[in-house]
């Protein structure tokens, strides 16, 4: 019973029924956010039984004071209708025959302010003085304007609490309060009234949400911060130095959705920041389980050896899963300065690396769960691919490297590119990486590493940071 | 009787100072000299990019529509994730992020909230936030 009273508590905070807005304040459980658009100054939500509510949990001012602006409560905004605005109240103490009064009005809305609200035209209600006792628990009904009701516009009704015999001891209790209309306040906005904006597109996302509103296919975008990489050993199925230079692949990616959270599009930018061997010939993206067929189109990757066979969309043929090879050829797209390690020796010049912009198009908009298996891979000659730890090979890889020399790879196991007690070939690394330098074991490099390893991820996380302690700067590149 | 005292003083000194609630960085794992020492999990990924997942918590009785663009932060103001959300719905997002966050910041129209995260989840409510300052007044 407890777990239903609850569900009903969170689910139920205010009801709408036949165009009453209305509200009992139990859902909220003191929270007053929970009353959602309802605005309370100095007035809180209370069930204690020393502050006197009215049932269960009831609204309750400070003491009041003479002015009538101290103590506020106003609606959402509504859509009034004909009808009575009801509500209960009381004083949680009596004060013998003083005077208190609840002034009940109506703020318009202001399309210009911020909250909506048009303070300087606040339309006169009614005003209800207490009878006497004080504290016992009094009905009103106040009728909603005729000239108000049902015309279209949207306001708050505004209850504000006086005592004009001076400030008093005394706190305004109310509950149960029921406003006829509909309410139109949303929350998204400022609990300005709900605006219909138009959707060009008619993808169900609105033009003010939509960052292509007149592209029914694509509705916003998810961009990468910054560059992550991928840093790999290039001497599988061997072990190698592990400093993770033999090829480092910075990558941006840019994901175009639509209205449906499905990816349309993606925009990749790719830069070869390192390449500290001789052995890897170029680099790929497998998306393992997803057909080639998925893809419309593919362009901007760098194919210049002619080695590649390519379908008409750009994925390479001869593989069950959609396979892009993004650079065949490492030479072609970097600018050695000196040597045979790029950008691995920290005394020799630094090189530079063209940007490639690979744009792969979707046939139909897909699942972000699809390419959850993507795999960004590194090959020498083209059946020797190295993929990240347990990522899958693509048909092209020999298979029968599986297993040998320090390899442990287990495909019965989905165990892949991995020696015996699970070091890998590949890291991936976020933005900010300054790999380690030629032939400096990327422990030595970064002093946190091992650690961050051993704990599966769980500790030090930051250990590719330029944190105080983090670094051994002598081993980085 | 003295040293003893000392002792048990030191160690009650020690215990009393020390952190019960140890965040995942103050585990030490065993010291490796190359990288071939490494002994880890099975499941490891060698990946520096965690998943996470945010619970959405619908505003069920918003009696209309109201579908927009939920947009997840870091606190440092790096955009993670966009997901279409219906303000009404209950949803769950996952996503990759660097690891090691403790907090996302998330926006849904005017609506912006802190959230916490535990063990790489958090929830957020479409519930706008409450300013309280006022509750000082007379309360």
């Amino acid at each position: 019973m407890k777990k239903v009273s609850l569900l009903i508590i969170l689910l139920s905070f205010i009801s709408l029924e036949a165009q009453t807005v209305s509200t009992d304040f139990e859902a909220s459980q003191g929270n007053r956010s929970a009353e959602v658009c309802w605005t309370f100054t100095g007035v809180s939500l209370s069930n204690k039984n020393n502050h006197k509510p009215i049932s269960g949990y009831s609204a309750r001012s400070g003491t009041l004071k003479t002015n009538k602006s101290t103590y506020e409560i106003k609606s959402p905004f509504i859509q009034l209708a004909n009808g009575n605005i009801t509500f209960k109240t009381k004083l949680h103490r009596d004060d013998g025959t003083r005077t208190f009064n609840i002034y009940v009005d109506f703020i318009p809305y202001d399309a210009n302010a911020s909250d909506g609200e048009d303070l300087s035209n606040i339309i006169s209600g009614s005003t209800y003085t207490l009878s006497t006792p004080h504290s016992s628990v009094q009905n009103v009904s106040i009728a909603v304007p005729s000239a108000l009701a049902n015309d279209g516009s949207a306001y708050k009704v505004f209850w504000r609490f006086e005592s004009p015999s001076g400030n008093r001891s005394r706190r305004i209790i109310m509950d149960d309060i029921s406003i006829p209309g509909n309410y139109v306040s949303d929350p998204s906005d400022n609990c300005k009234p709900l605006i219909t904006i138009p959707d060009s597109d008619f993808d169900g996302l609105d033009d003010n949400n939509d960052q292509f509103p007149n592209d029914a296919a694509r509705a916003y975008t998810v961009s990468d911060n910054g560059f992550r990489s991928i840093a790999y050993e290039d001497l599988w199925p061997s072990r190698g130095d592990y400093d993770f230079n033999d090829l480092v692949l910075a990558i941006n990616e840019d994901k175009v959705y639509d209205a449906s959270n499905k990816i349309k599009e993606i925009n990749i930018q790719l830069v070869v920041r390192a390449l500290g061997g001789d052995l890897i010939q170029g680099f790929g993206l497998h998306y393992d389980g997803l057909p080639s067929t998925s893809i419309q189109s593919i362009s901007g990757n760098s194919l210049t050896t002619g080695g590649i066979n390519t379908a008409a969309n750009g994925t390479e043929t001869g593989q069950s899963f959609a396979t892009i090879i993004l650079c065949d050829e490492v030479e072609a797209v970097i600018n050695r300065t000196s040597g045979a390690f790029f950008n691995t020796v920290p005394s020799n010049p630094t090189g530079t690396a063209d940007t490639i912009r690979v744009q792969i198009i979707f046939s139909n908009a897909l699942n972000a769960s699809n390419f959850d298996d993507a795999s960004y891979f590194a090959f020498k000659d083209r059946d020797e691919e190295i993929h990240m730890k347990d990522n899958r090979p693509t048909d092209k890889a020999d298979a029968s490297l599986f297993g040998t020399i320090d390899d442990a790879t287990n495909p019965s196991a989905n165990r892949y590119y991995s020696t015996a007690n699970g070091l890998p070939w590949a890291i991936e690394v976020s933005d900010g990486f300054d790999y380690p330098a030629e032939q400096k074991d990327i422990v030595q490099a970064y002093l946190k590493f091992g650690n961050w390893a051993q704990s599966g991820g769980g500790s030090s996380s930051n250990w590719y940071t330029r944190e105080t302690g983090n670094r051994n700067a002598a081993n980085i590149y | 009787m003295k040293r003893m005292l000392l002792l048990l003083l030191t160690l009650f000194t020690a215990t009393a100072c020390s952190d019960s609630t140890n965040s995942d960085d103050d585990q030490v794992f065993g010291p490796v000299d190359n990288f071939e020492e490494i002994q880890t999990q099975n499941g490891f990924k060698w990946s520096t990019e965690e998943e996470y997942e945010l619970e959405l918590i619908g505003l069920k009785t918003l009696p209309f529509s109201k579908q927009a663009v939920l947009e997840v932060s870091s606190l440092d103001g790096e955009v993670i994730h966009r997901s279409v959300v219906e303000a009404s719905q209950n949803k769950t997002l996952k996503f990759k992020a660097v690891g090691g966050l403790d907090s996302l910041a998330v926006s849904f129209g005017s609506i912006f909230k802190e959230v916490d995260l535990h063990a790489n989840r958090a929830l957020f409510d479409f519930l706008p936030a409450d300013d309280t300052t006022d509750l000082a007044i007379g309360n």
